[in-house]
């Protein structure tokens, strides 16, 4: 274990933090979405998907080489001077910023339906909000800490549901086999690769790594154990719910877990699994806003993130009530966040370091902090 | 008003963050601020620098023993002072006759000892023709004339003042500018008894006591190490308070010595009398609710913690020992643990963990359950408790917050209760946690064992300061649960769970080795590897020795029996 005054921390953590930022969305909607795309052959379409991130990953990381060790705001102001490293900034604090909202948005309007139907939204709203801004004043140590505490819990939550479920499987769900057809794994699967999206917070960890050429392994092994719990509920979900029904626009890893009886006595489970579900909610709210206000504060060359995170958190929660109502929530996270993301994720990042490349090679940026 | 203007001075601008000196345990064994040296060798050097430090200004003892008396008896305001000694006499040397005076506290030494050993040679034998003429007459009456194994020479009051106040004697002598101090403490005070709260079956009945050398012995007994260190360091400006630091040498990190030095000698407080005191002023969050200290009343306890590579601070007059640096988990471990076999162990660490979930949860989930999600009682159920519940005019946040004051209330009261009246609060407790309050449709019969539940629970937690955080965090979890069921209580979890990773239990973070994870999590941490396999102290504690036994500490299994052939 090495510790210094200087905050870092491990590979494992790192990695854990990766991948549960990037399969909260399980718990949401993927394993519809696959389901809307591609029919019954949605598994299959996250495991294309899977390797469409793999093989970005790996074209962007092929990238990075020369910036070892440097966030993507450092490799920005080193090709590119301060200009790049502010646009950078602005646009990766934007998208995160953007993704911290919808996500607090729908699982609130998730939680309102489960739970507490009687309550006004932005009560519910306030109990994450008031998560999200402790976990922002205490800092990434103690968010990445925790993300390696709970991301264990709850995957082992989601193995028991995926267990739990197994009576429930009927094989002959998984025909046509094809599902709506090749061309929509393929086309579709290749826009969803934005469910990775999240592995933006990747390129600001790299100074926070114990061992910076880290970051590379760290987004492979994110990126693999993804894809399995992506491939796993995917096709689960679909082994459990016929085509028609696995396309309800509701939280399908939710119904799953109400089908899970263990006899007589023990009915109805699914309130058990609020808890791993709202403690994975709001540790990637927490990480994502925490990681979306430092890529603004660094951007904008202020020394301190927390006095931002109040302010901040404060815009997060106007701009989560600025879709009117949930179907416009979904229509945003379906037709812009989960088609587009990649574009940020992939291209942009891709288009700075080639640019910083550049820059560099040219003589041009500054020497980033 | 200068006061409201500056709270919102606070909150509208922004000032920079005030410096502090942030302590992380890492790993080697020298501190970051003494480079080349190791700060074990520093402190033998302060130390004896110390003892060899020429007393301040105007603190130096006189030659004339008049000014030393006077001085004495207006430090100790003799005659108002009933209690202090001060006996004059004569030491004849040589041929002449030189004045003498003792003074030290009635009650607080052994007169024996100052008679037989140090008034009687210094009065009597005196008289005896000289073993060694040449000798000066300080190193006469320190070298032949008291004949006690502790006494030292001191240049200034302070010094002296210090030792009579904590038990010796201060010899002053006419002509020289020096005292002798001996050690004669003679109070009375509580024998090596059994633990009164940290009860165990297997392993040993000692407890400490009150004393600070019999504590310090109590743990060198066990160890039997030349390398166990015993610093001592004074806490308090006016009580001067002897405590005492322990590590084993070897063992444990240099870095982690330093600092818990650095903070007791950063102590500024007139009086410091308990260990429970020094706590409170050397852990590292004042209000996180959870204890970042180990305070035990077992000096195997003790000794196990020191060997693992942590460090102890004893406090003269308490019967509890600080241990630090600690986790989160170490305060769901008992001293019992180390004795018994590993299942057993396994199946008693998962008991506790089930109280604490219990003592801590229950009576929210409670709440939020017949509040919120009505859907996870199974329908048998559902309906035995709303049955109970009917004639019950309270709603259930209400109802339980009764039951659980009048818990609390009950368990305070019977800790100050006097003993021959303690029967009649059991009587008054059971009437007001049992039938008669269900009778008289107070409450719920299955409230009755919610509460009962979440008692017992928190009496299984084998920490009592962690008990009482769990009291306190119950309450906020009740209220969570009432305002927004599972919600509530999850956001409660998170933040707790936020709060505890951000924590560092000098230098050491609280969630180890889980959040950082380190090595050696299924050793000892949740549950406990057999005996052979604890093959390495705590990674997060960056001892200077890793291992603490042999890979094969089971030798006789692997080796050969005499005569035996390949």
């Amino acid at each position: 274990m090495q510790m210094d005054k200087r905050i870092r921390f491990g590979r494992w953590e790192a990695i854990m933090l990766i991948t549960n930022l990037i399969c909260t969305k399980v718990f949401l909607y993927f394993n519809r979405m696959t389901a809307e795309d591609t029919g019954n052959a949605g598994w299959m379409m996250a495991a294309f998907t899977s390797a469409m991130a793999l093989l970005f990953y790996f074209l962007v990381m092929s990238l990075y080489g020369k910036f070892e060790g440097m966030d993507i705001l450092d490799i920005a102001e080193a090709g590119g001077g301060k200009v790049l490293r502010t646009i950078t900034g602005f646009v990766l604090g934007g998208a995160l910023f953007v993704l911290a909202a919808i996500t607090m948005r729908k699982f609130s309007e998730d939680i309102k339906t489960i739970s507490l139907p009687t309550s006004p939204l932005s009560y519910v709203m306030g109990f994450f909000m008031a998560g999200v801004i402790i976990a922002g004043l205490l800092g990434v140590e103690s968010i990445v800490r925790h993300n390696a505490i709970v991301t264990p819990i709850a995957t082992a939550g989601y193995i028991v549901i995926l267990l739990g479920i197994m009576p429930n499987i009927d094989v002959t769900n998984l025909l046509p086999i094809l599902g709506t057809g090749l061309k929509d794994i393929l086309m579709k699967g290749f826009y969803r690769t934005s469910v990775f999206a999240e592995l933006l917070v990747l390129f600001m960890l790299p100074p926070f790594l114990e061992n910076p050429g880290d970051a590379r392994k760290v987004g492979y092994v994110a990126i693999t154990a993804s894809s399995f719990f992506f491939v796993t509920g995917s096709l689960v979900y679909t082994l459990v719910f016929p085509y028609p029904t696995s396309m309800e626009p509701f939280l399908p890893v939710f119904n799953m877990a109400r089908l899970i009886g263990l006899g007589r006595f023990f009915q109805r489970i699914e309130s058990l699994f609020v808890f791993i579900w709202v403690m994975s909610a709001l540790v990637y709210l927490s990480t994502v806003f925490y990681f979306g206000v430092y890529t603004v504060s660094k951007a904008a060359g202020l020394k301190y993130a927390r006095p931002m995170m109040i302010p901040f958190a404060i815009i997060l929660f106007s701009a989560a009530f600025l879709p009117v109502d949930l179907l416009s929530v979904i229509k945003i996270e379906s037709e812009i966040i989960n088609t587009w993301g990649w574009a940020v994720t992939f291209a942009f990042i891709g288009l700075v370091m080639i640019a910083a490349g550049a820059g560099k090679r040219a003589g041009r940026g500054t020497k980033g902090r | 008003m200068s006061f409201i203007i500056r709270q919102l001075k606070k909150y509208l601008f922004f000032e920079e963050p005030e410096k502090r000196e942030r302590f992380i345990l890492r790993p080697g064994a020298r501190p970051a601020d003494e480079e080349g040296s190791g700060s074990f060798e520093k402190a033998k050097e302060k130390k004896k620098a110390e003892s060899e430090k020429a007393p301040e200004p105007g603190d130096e003892v006189k030659s004339d023993i008049d000014a030393n008396l006077t001085h004495m008896k207006d430090v100790y305001s003799i005659p108002v002072n009933s209690d202090i000694v001060l006996r004059e006499f004569d030491i004849t040397y040589g041929c002449r006759t030189v004045r003498a005076f003792i003074i030290f506290f009635d009650g607080m030494t052994n007169t024996e000892v100052i008679n037989n050993y140090i008034l009687k040679p210094l009065m009597v034998d005196s008289v005896m023709p000289l073993k060694d003429t040449a000798e000066n007459l300080e190193g006469y009456v320190m070298r032949q004339l008291m004949p006690h194994c502790q006494v030292n020479i001191s240049r200034g009051y302070k010094k002296a003042v210090e030792a009579v106040n904590f038990g010796g004697c201060a010899l002053f002598v006419d002509g020289l500018s020096v005292c002798f101090t001996a050690d004669v403490k003679g109070w009375d005070h509580r024998g090596v008894e059994k633990p009164n709260n940290e009860i165990i079956i297997k392993g040993p009945q000692e407890a400490f006591n009150e004393v600070l050398r019999t504590n310090c012995a109590q743990i060198r007994k066990r160890l039997k190490d030349e390398d166990l260190i015993v610093e001592d360091i004074l806490v308090g400006r006016v009580s001067r308070t002897p405590c005492s630091i322990l590590y084993i040498k070897d063992v444990a990190n240099e870095a982690l010595v330093q600092e818990i030095r650095r903070r007791l000698e950063g102590i500024s407080v007139d009086y410091m009398l308990d260990a429970g005191e020094l706590e409170q002023l050397i852990e590292d969050s004042t209000v996180y609710p959870s204890p970042q200290v180990i305070s035990t009343e077992r000096p195997d306890y003790t000794a196990e913690l020191l060997v693992s590579g942590r460090v102890a601070i004893i406090v003269d007059g308490s019967p509890n020992v600080l241990v630090v640096p600690i986790t989160a988990f170490d305060l769901m471990h008992s001293p019992e643990d180390n004795y018994i076999r590993f299942p057993y162990v396994n199946l008693l660490r998962y008991i506790r963990y089930i109280a604490g979930f219990l003592a801590l949860l229950l009576p929210g989930l409670y709440v939020a359950i017949t509040n919120y999600h009505h859907e996870m009682i199974p329908t048998d159920l559902l309906l035995a408790i709303e049955a109970s519940r009917e004639k019950v005019p309270f709603p259930s946040l209400v109802e339980i917050l009764l039951m659980e004051i009048s818990f609390e209330l009950i368990r305070e009261a019977g800790l100050r209760v006097p003993g021959p009246i303690g029967p009649t609060l059991g009587i008054i407790g059971a009437l007001i946690l049992g039938q008669a309050a269900v009778a008289a449709n107070i409450v719920s019969p299955v409230l009755i064992i919610i509460v009962a539940l979440t008692g017992i629970g928190s009496f299984a937690i084998p920490n009592y300061s962690l008990a009482y955080s769990v009291r306190i965090m119950r309450f906020g979890f009740i209220f969570l649960g009432a305002l927004a069921g599972f919600l509530g209580i999850t956001v409660g979890l998170f933040m707790i769970g936020s709060w505890s990773t951000a924590l560092k239990s000098f230098g050491v973070p609280f969630m180890s080795p889980f959040g950082p994870k380190t090595s050696g999590r299924y050793k000892n941490v949740i549950f406990r590897a057999p005996e052979w396999k604890m093959e390495e102290r705590p990674d997060y504690l960056n001892p200077k020795k890793k291992r603490k036994q042999a890979e094969y500490s089971m030798k006789w299994k692997h080796g050969k029996r005499k005569g035996e052939q390949d």
